[in-house]
């Protein structure tokens, strides 16, 4: 299985977040043949992350929010 | 935050003479797992980790692979290790294992090459048999590299099976088939707009970079090897981590089609190493 979340550390918590959400906006605005699945992918994993970050510690709750 | 690729992708739609083209070609920009080489750590060398170089981890009683070398049968060089648990977030497309270690490895005299695949549970480390390119019994383990994993989007290359010019097509030869002729192209453009697609890719290429570690990628421009229904399972450009000298080569890929790689066949995957172009 995937590394789990709980194993990143808080640095490349934030690092993958940030990475998956520059990753989903850029497949969504892609908009042609799969990009809209690999946008929503994308989304769902950032999703994952940022509610990993947000459980860690306040710190990191300003780039959760955004 | 724009990226380069962002700006690429808005220089295509914007582009007059590509405008016929632009959605064929926005469609073959692909998912890439980016590897980013760096000097290699202990934690590179643990049992199922990912590596460049340095010894295998390979399915308990699996022999080091050999191949064709420059005086007869060799034992093939190892040059990458991926674990695949770790990439597996970015693998969005879902087409590796979920789990599991691949070694690649390529032939002495760059004509051949083999991935073989093992699950966690089951790799044991594979040191080169004593004797084979004068190992000493007991000799440490040949220098490894480490590489950092993130997930970005690639422009296919122009002058390939991918993107090519009308122009082009008539004497177009796969260099690693040695296939001629007009064969598949993907999007055909006419003279000017593959000259403004060469354009943008170069300045793309120039800000991206022009070593494109990693899996899913493309090759290069020019190349001229990647068939068109082919994916790159692992492409290793020039690095200086390892022991492994690339000497004669800048680029080596491992080419798979789709319904291999889902289908776990890493037997089909086929090696190609480029060199200056």
């Amino acid at each position: 299985m995937a590394r789990s979340l709980s194993e990143l550390t808080d640095t490349e918590l934030e690092a993958q977040f940030l990475e998956a959400e520059h990753n989903a906006l850029a497949w969504a605005e892609l908009g042609v043949d799969q990009s809209n699945e690999r946008g929503s992918r994308w989304m769902q994993i950032a999703g994952e992350l940022r509610a990993e970050l947000t459980r860690r510690r306040p710190i990191s709750r300003s780039i959760a929010r955004r | 935050m724009t990226t380069a690729t962002d700006r690429a992708i808005a220089e295509i739609r914007q582009s007059k003479p590509l405008a016929k083209h632009a959605k064929k070609i926005l469609s073959l920009v692909r998912p890439h797992i980016h590897f980013t080489p760096r000097k290699g750590k202990a934690a590179d060398n643990k049992l199922g980790a990912s590596r460049l170089a340095g010894e295998p981890d390979l399915p308990e009683g699996t022999a080091w692979p050999v191949g064709p070398g420059f005086e007869g049968e060799a034992p093939m060089d190892f040059i990458a290790q991926i674990d695949l648990d770790s990439i597996s977030r970015r693998d969005v497309d879902g087409l590796l294992p979920k789990s599991g270690v691949l070694a690649f490895f390529v032939a002495q005299n760059y004509d051949g090459g083999k991935v073989i695949y093992g699950e966690h549970d089951a790799i044991v480390r594979v040191p080169l048999p004593v004797g084979q390119r004068g190992r000493r019994k007991g000799a440490k383990p040949p220098r490894w590299g480490g590489f950092d994993v993130t997930a970005d989007m690639v422009l296919p290359p122009p002058w390939t099976e991918l993107v090519s010019s009308k122009n082009r097509s008539g004497t177009a030869w796969n260099s690693r088939t040695g296939r001629r002729g007009k064969g598949k192209t993907l999007v055909e453009l006419a003279h000017d707009a593959h000259e403004i697609y060469c354009q943008i890719y170069e300045r793309w290429l120039e800000e991206f970079g022009h070593a494109q570690h990693g899996m899913f990628g493309y090759e290069r421009m020019m190349e001229g090897a990647q068939k068109a229904d082919e994916l790159v399972l692992l492409r290793m450009d020039y690095n200086n981590f390892t022991a492994y000298d690339f000497v004669e080569v800048v680029s080596i890929y491992w080419f798979i089609t789709e319904d291999d790689l889902i289908a776990g066949k890493f037997d089909a995957a086929e090696v190609f190493c480029g060199s200056t172009i």
